[in-house]
């Protein structure tokens, strides 16, 4: 199969687990002798040349929080616009590989930032079969350019565009119909994986008596919940419990969160380690540093990779009970599921310093699982099969390249005068 | 716009003088009438709260055990799947044949082809089992 991939950024140029997992399938369809072209955007860090990938999309300055910050606020509307909204030079690179790479089908990633509706309007205007991997709710964030929602394009996107998508969790798909969004279509909820090779099973998992070593890997923000954790870890100190540490892996993006080991009295039990490659995780999990991954996300977490891999190696997954990766592992069966609070969370480590949950039967269940069912060579299959299937729609009623163009060009500018028009009215205001 | 003359202020503060102390009376008296009303209303009000806040803790619960629902169900249908395939996967010839394992120095269970009632001996049993019939 000819597959076009589309994706806002790439590897090496990323932001977190959604382009990472791109060029995760993207090297296993190939591996599966598939003809796979990715267009992505001009790359923020130095990238290598190679022959599947061209880097011509233009990427909307929406991820350079400086930037943003510091920008007038008509700037900010407009590169909101031709992020979310349309930017027909991305679409004219849309449609240039249409005609040079002709694909059977279209694979669609994180489209925010690139004008993705512009392009998914393209897509729909030439009737092009596309499978839209939704890691996010990046519907919702086109039809939300400055975070509010515009009814009537939630609404001509609820009507016009139907397809096949792949959302990591039925949260996902909750949320972006919740805002007015409604997904036409095929809806496939499909996990995100891990990779590698399946190790030796675990053979020592916590037992009573010994230090419980907690992780928790990501952003280091409140939205993660690691002021939860630090609360956690002082209500466990507070009610005598010394025997246990908590290493947390990654960039600090919230500042106010350092301080707070400190501020709790527990900067000698939680430990900020620093960013840290995905490789030299997974091979500190492997090495079996650690009893238990915790992740007090916020409920709004899609999915969450990181206590995946974690799980994968026996170390057992503490999470917030209503989160993406929830909806996959059951409560005390392959995980341990708690409210999303400081309490709930010093509950549920204290029930295993005290001996209450053995951490080997869920440690155990879990890694089974992941390695057989969530390995990215048993859901492979699974996305041929969606691409496959997308790509035996017909294609009738599909318009020129030309009209398209003109209609992206039009989409454009149209976008660009209600912006300066709302802009005036606001300054006269 | 000018400011009134100085005189024409000290004129109105000496007409209010007399009612200042008449007024304040009446002020006291509204706020404590106020205040005693607001706490028979704020009452309630915190009451309502701490139920509003209960009903999310709630909420929140159900929604986990939603999820957690449909996690079970989605680990039932990928079992499922898996047994399907198993149950599907085509028999070897002999898989149905009595394999002797007597060289096999570990004590291992077998089940009998047979499918008769009791059919898990371990391997002691079932050579014996099989002389029994034999004979």
């Amino acid at each position: 199969m000819r597959i076009l991939v589309l994706s806002n950024l790439y590897p090496p140029d990323y932001i977190g687990g959604y382009e990472l997992c791109c060029r995760q399938v993207v090297d296993g369809l190939l591996g599966r002798d598939h003809d796979v072209r990715v267009l992505t955007t001009t790359p923020r860090v130095p990238c290598p040349a190679e022959e599947h990938i061209d880097r011509s999309f233009k990427l909307t300055n929406c991820y350079d929080a400086y930037c943003i910050l510091r920008s007038q606020r008509m700037t900010r509307r407009m590169w909101e616009a031709s992020g979310n909204l349309v930017d027909a030079h991305n679409v004219q690179i849309l449609l240039t590989a249409l005609e040079e790479f002709r694909p059977d089908v279209v694979y669609l990633w994180n489209i925010a930032g690139i004008g993705g509706l512009g392009l998914l309007g393209c897509l729909h205007q030439l009737r092009f079969p596309w499978v839209w991997y939704l890691g996010d709710c990046v519907p919702r964030m086109l039809c939300s350019p400055g975070k509010r929602l515009l009814p009537v394009i939630a609404e001509e996107f609820s009507r016009q565009i139907r397809g096949y998508y792949m959302p990591v969790s039925q949260r996902v798909v909750q949320e972006i119909e919740a805002a007015g969004v409604r997904l036409k279509g095929v809806i496939d909820t499909m996990p995100n994986w891990i990779l590698g090779e399946q190790p030796a099973p675990r053979r020592h998992y916590y037992s009573k008596g010994r230090p419980l070593r907690i992780v928790s890997a990501g952003q280091m923000g409140r939205h993660k919940g690691i002021d939860l954790l630090v609360e956690a870890a002082r209500l466990l100190k507070d009610r005598g419990y010394d025997n246990f540490s908590i290493d947390l892996y990654g960039k600090v993006t919230d500042p106010t969160v350092f301080p707070l080991p400190a501020e709790h009295g527990v900067a000698d039990r939680v430990f900020f380690r620093g960013a840290c490659s995905q490789q030299e995780l997974v091979g500190r999990y492997a090495d079996h540093e650690f009893d238990v991954f915790a992740f007090p996300t916020w409920e709004r977490e899609p999915f969450g990779c990181a206590p995946l891999e974690a799980a994968a190696y026996g170390c057992v997954m503490v999470m917030t009970q209503s989160c993406g990766i929830g909806e996959w592992f059951v409560h005390g069966v392959h995980c341990l599921k708690a409210e999303r609070s400081a309490e709930a969370f010093a509950a549920a480590f204290q029930g295993i310093l005290d001996g209450r949950t053995d951490l080997e039967p869920l440690g155990r269940r879990a890694s089974a699982a992941i390695w057989r069912d969530f390995h990215l060579d048993a859901l492979l299959p699974r996305i041929e099969q969606a691409l496959e299937s997308a790509a035996d729609q017909p294609r009738t009623g599909a318009s020129t390249p030309e009209d398209t163009y003109r209609l992206a060009l039009l989409a454009e500018r149209l976008t660009t005068v209600l912006v300066q028009g709302e802009n005036a009215a606001t300054t006269a205001a | 716009m000018s400011a009134a003359p100085g005189f024409v202020k000290r004129f109105l503060r000496l007409l209010t003088r007399p009612l200042r102390a008449p007024l304040k009376t009446l002020l006291r008296w509204l706020v404590r009438q106020l205040s005693t009303r607001f706490a028979d209303e704020i009452m309630p009000l915190n009451e309502l709260a701490k139920q509003v806040a209960a009903l999310s803790a709630r909420q929140d619960g159900q929604e986990g055990f939603h999820w957690d629902h449909a996690a079970l169900a989605k680990r039932m249908a990928t079992l499922e799947d898996h047994l399907e395939q198993l149950l599907q996967r085509p028999r070897g010839p002999d898989e149905d044949a009595i394999v002797d394992e007597s060289s096999v120095p570990r004590p291992v269970i077998r089940f009998k082809p047979s499918g008769e009632a009791g059919t898990m001996a371990p391997l002691a049993h079932e050579r014996q089992y099989r002389w029994e019939r034999s004979a």
